[in-house]
């Protein structure tokens, strides 16, 4: 039987869903976006991220299968996000996706979120071969995994405080750059120069952690002394010298940390990998130490469903499904489930098989 | 004809399989923390129990709030699943209007509370009558101070029902129902939804009455 994912992903604002067939061919990827309705708060809200995402949730699954051309009989299995994330939108996708399974008498495959986003990178039509080292940056994450095979994460580094995401939305804040900050600094970065010289944290030697928040403090005081001195800021420097800070211990950290475990390739993931001075500067810097650098797709960095339906049809695989008591977790550590014994299949062909004849 | 009806709008998740005048199975669970960890299993055993298969179920119904904004969340995200992959038809039911027809074999008014955090209640009234409950007011939010005043606007005298029913001092105005009427069942909701209009699954909204409390940021 060809398998068909339908995936779920409603972690944060972004109402997503896609089809993959064959762990290959992504026959649909829908994305529902609230910036709109978050703009007006400064920020995602979370009950109104939950709102809208039961509001958008049937139709945004209506339309993946329309537009894949698949009917809900012929899937072969529902992914769903899991966590991490906020747990009342996450509660939407996966209540959604747990009676849709158990409706079409499917599996229900549990996808882990940060997962998800180094899954994007087997999207690619060139996928990387593993190991790989990881480098997932997003407004609440920035880490650094090792992935030797399929199921099998190792977490090199993380931030100590703020993630590079976060980091450049609280700048571009400051900066007066309208919600979501990042993309508006980027775009903003572009036309400055990275003149100022602010501070890197590289902590203490061998360490592949990230700190964010000196950086952030010192773009911010420097934002103050101007105006407080009545001189006033170039922003589009400021931006690029931000930038520029945040890229540079990116890149270093993401190439030592890939030497350290002795894999050939990276890969690049998270919302912030749609930067693309990130992407130019760590493919730049990968090219020089000889190493084979990926990063998704611009549509696939961001939070989307197509990459929780690959790294579903790899857990599938594996035989990693859920059982009905599947729940949200706002907080969730990545696990190993390559040799998980403790997920077992507990769909049956009994009162769970409803499919209509 | 089966029902699958399920309630997850108060700390009570409750799930029942009714066909008819019968009650094939139900299964409540009170205290309950982790409403989306709890649900899918008892629906299972609720179809297990009843000996009906998803195939034979004609219409689901859920409760369309007031209550908990995760809690009616998770029942209905989960109802528009199951609905949309048997391609059946949701009945959506207020909690409120469930909880003042367990109390049927009162006669007068009976007012249903919940909860509403930030002094404030859930809230209607209805008028019950041989077994009948005849809405008084929409379910609406009002503010614990003045509930008395609300509430004397339609009888002098009524019995009050629901989690947030033992908050209000019972007296000559107010009687309380005991405690085990108070809590939504869900196979009064089955019951309630058999030819009631049906809805499209995919256009299902909870009934949440009050928005939500963030407010817009100002020059954003
Ligand atoms: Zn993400």
């Amino acid at each position: 039987m060809r398998e068909i994912i339908l995936a779920i992903e409603t972690s944060c604002d972004e109402t997503s869903v896609a089809v993959l067939a064959e762990g290959k061919q992504v026959l649909s990827s829908m994305v529902a976006s609230q910036i709109d309705v978050h703009q007006a708060y400064g920020g995602v809200v979370p009950e109104i991220a939950s709102r809208q995402h039961i509001e958008h949730i049937s139709m945004v699954v209506q339309e993946a299968l329309h537009s894949a051309s698949v009917r809900r009989e012929e899937l072969t299995a529902i992914a769903v996000t899991h966590g991490p994330g906020l747990v009342g939108a996450l509660l939407v996708g996966l209540c959604y996706a747990k009676g849709l399974s158990y409706a079409l008498g499917i599996p229900l495959v549990p996808v882990h979120h940060l997962e998800a986003h180094i899954y994007a990178n087997f999207l690619l039509p060139e996928p990387p071969s593993l190991p790989l080292c990881g480098l997932i940056v997003s407004g609440g994450h920035t880490d650094l995994i090792y992935m030797p095979r399929h199921g099998e994460f190792q977490l090199l580094g993380q931030t100590r405080d703020d993630a590079a995401g976060e980091a450049f939305d609280k700048i571009a804040r400051v900066l007066l750059l309208p919600y979501p900050g990042g993309p508006h600094l980027e775009k903003l970065a572009a036309h400055g120069q990275a003149n100022l010289n602010f501070p890197r944290a590289w902590l203490e030697p061998g360490s592949l952690d990230f700190s964010f928040s000196g950086l952030k403090s010192a773009v911010i005081n420097y934002l103050h002394t101007k105006k407080q001195q009545g001189q006033s800021v170039v922003a589009a420097d400021v931006a690029a010298g931000f930038q520029q800070a945040i890229i540079e211990v990116l890149v270093a950290r993401a190439v030592a940390a890939a030497k350290r475990v002795g894999a050939v390739n990276l890969c690049l993931a998270g919302g912030v990998s749609a930067n693309n001075a990130l992407r130019q500067a760590l493919r730049q810097a990968a090219l020089e130490q000889k190493l084979h650098f990926f990063v998704p797709e611009s549509q696939y960095c961001t939070d989307n469903a197509a990459m929780v339906a690959m790294s579903a049809h790899h857990r599938l695989q594996a035989g990693v499904v859920a059982d009905l008591s599947l729940n949200a977790a706002a907080v969730l550590p990545m696990t190993n489930w390559v040799n998980d014994h403790l997920v077992h299949n507990v769909v049956d062909n009994g009162y769970n098989s409803g499919k209509k004849a | 004809m089966p029902v699958l009806s399920l309630d997850t709008t108060t700390t009570v998740a409750s799930v029942a399989i009714v066909r008819g005048e019968a009650v094939l199975s139900e299964i409540s669970l009170g205290m309950v923390q982790n409403h989306a960890a709890r649900l899918m299993p008892l629906v299972d055993v609720a179809l297990r129990e009843a000996g009906v298969t998803l195939a034979a179920l004609t219409q689901l119904a859920v409760s369309a709030g007031p209550g908990s904004f995760t809690g009616l969340r998770i029942g209905l995200s989960l109802a528009k699943g199951i609905a949309e992959g048997l391609a059946v038809p949701l009945v959506l039911i207020s909690t409120l209007e469930v909880l003042a027809a367990q109390c049927s074999l009162h006669s007068g008014v009976v007012i249903p509370l919940l909860d509403a955090q930030r002094q404030a209640y859930y809230a209607s009234a209805f008028r019950v009558e041989g077994g009948h409950c005849v809405r008084l007011s929409p379910d609406m939010v009002v503010q614990k101070g003045e509930f008395a005043t609300w509430a004397l606007s339609f009888a002098p005298r009524a019995l009050l029902t629901g989690e947030a029913a033992i908050d209000v001092e019972a007296g000559p105005h107010f009687a309380v129902a005991p405690n085990f009427f108070r809590a939504p069942r869900a196979s009064v909701l089955g019951f309630l939804s058999q030819g009631r209009p049906l809805s499209d699954p995919r256009f299902a909204l909870p009934n949440y009455i009050r928005p939500s409390s963030a407010q817009p940021k100002k020059g954003v």
